[in-house]
Parts: structure tokens; C-alpha cells; sequence
């Protein structure tokens, strides 16, 4: 048959992680939303208030943010209620007109709530995962088994790396067909190297990420002395804050490296891009990783990169602009030297060139069109036809969960006979033109 | 249908089933000491036992509980159980559990309704996070141009465009 007209979608992003807050998911989020609002498509984000940032925004390029005032309850997550959140996610459904839900994120509760109520309402639904959980621990197994429930009846579902779609798939049983791997990318133009590099006899190991176990902080500590002894001009630059910056204060006195580890702090992510250009070597230590974003801004600045061989990691980079190690102190130490032995082959201006062509935005936001046309192509389905899927799901969970689809579909048509569609108004489009650029630079 | 369309990755080589299945290990912080190396090799993981240990006392501890609040006295009597818990609390600890989620629900729901700011309070429109368009640079051609970097869009101005049909 003939190809259709490309459609445009009209999308509902939601997630608990979003602008003030910084990570991952925020830029992911922000980024993805300008590159489609750029294709022709409606990008309205929905998530909680963040102190006294509430209510509803617009933002660059029209993009219209609703700040749900819902109290965070835990690391930025909000409370799980179940229904509580299904009267405001039905109204800015209706309001904006959407036609796809977008979800971002395991820990969010916000998106797992918006999902649920979705598909009880009929919409299409797609989920981005963007972590690697384990199957051991408490938290990981209450954690699968809820993306179990939420995502049993999901549209599609992204993955950022192979590696993290053959952990989605195991975790909450999802058919892998349905699973897509659309990789982060990184906005090549506004990291980009240095006119010069900086020359001398030095080199400099940037580490720029958060201060914590998760990312290794405790096999930095082990690492920065070793370098240290091994190579006289090796300096490190170590951008980040957290619980574990006092290990390395520690190990700074320690070992009397204060005029060669130098200690940054929180760095703006608008800053990231001058502590990077100051260095020649990209080190990154983390214990588990979907995908790494900094890898990727690093590469993008010229970097040659070390990390660890973990997750999703050694997927992001070809061998040549990355050395993989394993997660062990000594390896980590070969893997810098043998970094440094690479550094003169390494020309900073053709790995940007390069990453430009292999991790760029708007790539990524074509290929997530591509799971919103083929979201819009599955079949709708009633909610018997969803019980049966929901049942499959565990001996006891599988009908408690039936029995909360059922009670959420009851509750929203007790909503829509309180408040029929029909009378919730309509919000009309705000067209961005290019005129506005130019407006806003007159005004300016 | 759908023409292929072709995937822009770096390993373009990748196959599934020919890749080694990649290991996720997560280490315990009190393992610090013992070195960061796997040890696969030293009998079942701890976690594992942990699951299947907790699995069984899951099962027993509910029939025990279910034994104690629905079997009547004679039986358990006969089979020489002569001392156990007021049965009342086999009733009242989880009504007491689901009152409490019930009311918990209900405290942060209000608490939500508590912090929503009125419609004619400020922080609707404007708080500390807001940040003002930066000037854009038109020079740069449309694939070299950075995304802008987040901003707000003034409520005149997003007025102005939704109703007034200003460009």
C-alpha cells in the first residue's frame, strides 16, 4: 500500500525528573521535546511542582509544561496513590488533545501513574527506560514487578542501549518486538572542542558526575594515587558533588596531591563544556550505566574516554575513541596508561566530527516518530482484552492488578459523568513561527 | 509499508546472539574492602538464598496467620495448642494497616491541595527557576545551531500569540 502523509502527533511527556531539577532523564526529556516540536508535532510535559514553581509554563520553542502541584516524597518521586493523579491527567489529556503519552523513567511515580490511567482511557502509550536495574535487591524486585503491571499493556517501549533493553525485557516481561533502541544523544553544537588543545607536557583526566557509590567515587579513590605514582604529568580535574567527595578530600591529603587533583564542586551543566575543553582525557568509573550521556559530551569535545565495562557502556563508542576497563581499581589504572600512550593519535576536531554524524538529536527524535507511527498503528482494545494480559502477569498479582484496571475504570467513568469531555474547553495551539526569532532578537 | 530504515550506530556489526550476555553485578558497600571481583565461583549467591529463605517464611508465616484467625478453638486445642494471641488482633492489625493507607492516601492528597498556589497567586506565572530567552545567534546555519538552551516564554507574550493572532 501507500505510504501516508506523516502524521503528527500530539504528545503528553510525563515524568517525575524535569527542569529545575538536572540529570539524564531532564535533558533527555527537554531535548527529544524541542527536536519534535522542530518536526511539526505538539509537546505538552507534565510533571510535579518543584517548590514555587507551579502551575503551567511555556517554555523555548512553545513548549508547554504543567507543573501538577504534587508534593515529591522521595528522591524527586511523587507518592504513589494510584487514582489521585487521574482527574488532572484526564483534563490535560482532553484540554491538549493528545494522542500518544510518553512516559520517561522507572522511578518516576508520576509516570507510571500516567501510563496506567492512559491505557484504561484508550490512549497509545510509550516508555522510555533509561537505567539498568538489578533482580537481587528489595527495591529492584518491587520495582520489576510494578514495571510488570504498568507496562503489560504498553504500546512500545525505548531502551537507550541494547544492553538496557535486554534488562527491560527480563525485568517486566515485555515481548522484545515491542521494545525499540533509540540511543541519548548530544547537542554536538554547543559541545564542541577547543580551537587549541591544551599543549605542554601535561595531561589533564576530567571526571565530571555525581559523588556517589553508584559512580564509582570509592574506585577513584584508589585510582587518582596510582596515576599520580605512575605519571608525573598527569593532573585530574573533578567536577561533581555528592556524599562522596569527602573520600576524596581524604585521599587528596593522604597522598599530597593537592596542586594536581583539583576539586570543582557542582558544575552548571551550561559549564560542563569549558571544564571538559581544559582536559585530554575523559575518565568515567560507574558501577552501572544504561547508557552514559557524558561519555558522549565528552567524546563530543575531543576527549578520548576511559570507563568502565559496564552496562551499556562499551555499546556507546567505537574502540578507538574509548578504553574499556573492568570495574577494578588496577584495570583502571592499565586502561589510563593506556590512554595516554593513544593521546598524540587522537585529533580533538575529526572525534567531534565524528560524533556529530553518529549522536545527534534530531536523529533520535526521527526515530521516536517512528515508535509514535507505529504506537498509532496498534490496534485499540477493550478492557477485557487488557485483563487477560494483566492476569498473565502472576499467580495473586496478576488479579490484584485486574482488580485495580477495573476500579480505575470505573472511577473514570464516574469522572466523565461528573465532568463530560465534552465540557472541558479546549486549549488553542500557540504557532511559533521563525518571525518570532527574529522578534525576540529585535526585542533583545 | 514501511521502507527499512537504516540505524546509525557505531557498532553496526551488533548481534544479539552472537553477543556475551552482559553481566550486571551489583556490589554490597560492605564488600568494599574484599575487593571489587566477582565471586561467582564460591557457592550460591547470598541474595539468592535471601530470596528463598524469605519465599518459605512468607509461606509459612501466612499459613500460620490464617491458621490462628480461622480455625476454631476445639481444633487447635486438640492438636495440644492451648496458648496463642488474642484472636481481636487477627481483626484489628489489618484494619488498623488499611486505615492508616487509607488516611496516609488522603493526608498527602490534601497536603497537594494545600500547596496549590491560588489562580491569582504570582508563582503561577513566574518564580526563581524562570530564565529570559537568550538572545539567538541567525547566523549559524539551521543543522549547526544548538537546541536553546531552557527558557521561559513570558505570559504577555504567549497571550499575545494564542489569542490576539499575533505572529
Amino acid at each position: 500500500m501507500g505510504d501516508s502523509p506523516p502524521q503528527k502527533h500530539r504528545i503528553l511527556m510525563v515524568s517525575d525528573f524535569y527542569y529545575p531539577n538536572f540529570g539524564g532523564v531532564e535533558n533527555h526529556a527537554y531535548y527529544l521535546s524541542q527536536c519534535l516540536l522542530k518536526l511539526g508535532h505538539k509537546v505538552v510535559v507534565v510533571t510535579h511542582a518543584y517548590g514555587n514553581r507551579s502551575g503551567v509554563r511555556y517554555m523555548t520553542g512553545s513548549l508547554k509544561v504543567y507543573y501538577v502541584p504534587w508534593r515529591p516524597f522521595c528522591n524527586q518521586s511523587t507518592f504513589p496513590t494510584l487514582y489521585g493523579i487521574l482527574p488532572i491527567i484526564r483534563t490535560i489529556l482532553i484540554r491538549e488533545r493528545i494522542t500518544v503519552v510518553h512516559g520517561h523513567q522507572t522511578f518516576s511515580t508520576l509516570c507510571h501513574d500516567a501510563l496506567l490511567h492512559a491505557r484504561i482511557m484508550g490512549y497509545k502509550v510509550v516508555f522510555t527506560d533509561h537505567s539498568l536495574h538489578g533482580f537481587g535487591d528489595v527495591g529492584s524486585i518491587h520495582m520489576n514487578k510494578v514495571m510488570q503491571f504498568t507496562l503489560a499493556d504498553v504500546s512500545q517501549a525505548i531502551c537507550v542501549s541494547h544492553t538496557s533493553k535486554e534488562n527491560t525485557v527480563l525485568r517486566s516481561g515485555l515481548a522484545p518486538e515491542k521494545v525499540f533502541v533509540i540511543p541519548n544523544a548530544v547537542d554536538t553544537a554547543m559541545f564542541k572542542p577547543a580551537l587549541e588543545r591544551p599543549g605542554g607536557l601535561e595531561i589533564v583526566v576530567v571526571v565530571i558526575s555525581r559523588l556517589v557509590y553508584r559512580k564509582g567515587a570509592d574506585l577513584l579513590v584508589e585510582v587518582i594515587p596510582e596515576v599520580c605514582r605512575l605519571h608525573p604529568n598527569v593532573r585530574f580535574i573533578i567536577g561533581g558533588d555528592g556524599p562522596k567527595r569527602v573520600r576524596l578530600e581524604e585521599m587528596r591529603e593522604k597522598h599530597s596531591l593537592f596542586d594536581r587533583v583539583e576539586l570543582l564542586g557542582a558544575v552548571p551543566h551550561a559549564q560542563v563544556r569549558s571544564v571538559l575543553i581544559s582536559g585530554h582525557i575523559f575518565l568515567t568509573c560507574s558501577l552501572t550505566e544504561a547508557f552514559c550521556m557524558a561519555i558522549l559530551e565528552a567524546a563530543s569535545c575531543g576527549l578520548l574516554t576511559v570507563s568502565t565495562r559496564v552496562g551499556g557502556v562499551p555499546e556507546v563508542l567505537p574502540d578507538d575513541m574509548i578504553v574499556l576497563a573492568e570495574p577494578d581499581p588496577g584495570d583502571i589504572v592499565q586502561a589510563i596508561q593506556k590512554a595516554i600512550y593513544m593521546l598524540p593519535e587522537i585529533d580533538p576536531q575529526v572525534m567531534h566530527n565524528r560524533m556529530r554524524e553518529l549522536y545527534n538529536w534530531r536523529d533520535v527524535a526521527k526515530r521516536t516518530e517512528i515508535v509514535y507511527d507505529r504506537a498509532s498503528k496498534c490496534p485499540n482494545q477493550s478492557l477485557l482484552e487488557s485483563l487477560s494480559r494483566y492476569l498473565s502477569c502472576g499467580a495473586w498479582a496478576g488479579k490484584l492488578f485486574s482488580l485495580v484496571m477495573i476500579l480505575g475504570f470505573l472511577f473514570w467513568h464516574l469522572l466523565e459523568l461528573w465532568q463530560p469531555a465534552d465540557d472541558i474547553e479546549e486549549v488553542p495551539d500557540v504557532i511559533f513561527s521563525h518571525n518570532c526569532d527574529e522578534e525576540m532578537l529585535q526585542k533583545s | 509499508m514501511e521502507s527499512p530504515h537504516s540505524v546509525n550506530s557505531p557498532r553496526r556489526t551488533l548481534s544479539l546472539s552472537k553477543k556475551q550476555r552482559a553481566t550486571v553485578s551489583f556490589f554490597d558497600p560492605d564488600d568494599i574492602t574484599s575487593g571489587f571481583g566477582l565471586s561467582g565461583d564460591h557457592g550460591p549467591k547470598p541474595s539468592e538464598v535471601y530470596g528463598f529463605v524469605g519465599s518459605i517464611t512468607t509461606v509459612v508465616a501466612t499459613v500460620i496467620f490464617l491458621v490462628w484467625a480461622y480455625a476454631p478453638e476445639s481444633w487447635l486445642q486438640s492438636v495440644g495448642i492451648s496458648y496463642y494471641p488474642s484472636r481481636y488482633w487477627a481483626l484489628a492489625v489489618p484494619t488498623y494497616v488499611m486505615v492508616t493507607i487509607v488516611l496516609v492516601l488522603g493526608f498527602y492528597i490534601g497536603l497537594n491541595f494545600i500547596s496549590t498556589p491560588s489562580p491569582a497567586s504570582l508563582n503561577t506565572v513566574f518564580d526563581e527557576f524562570s530564565r529570559d530567552p537568550l538572545s539567538l545567534e541567525c547566523s549559524l546555519e539551521e543543522d549547526e545551531k544548538p537546541i536553546e538552551p531552557i527558557s521561559d516564554i513570558g505570559i504577555g507574550r504567549i497571550n499575545d500569540i494564542m489569542f490576539n493572532n499575533a505572529t
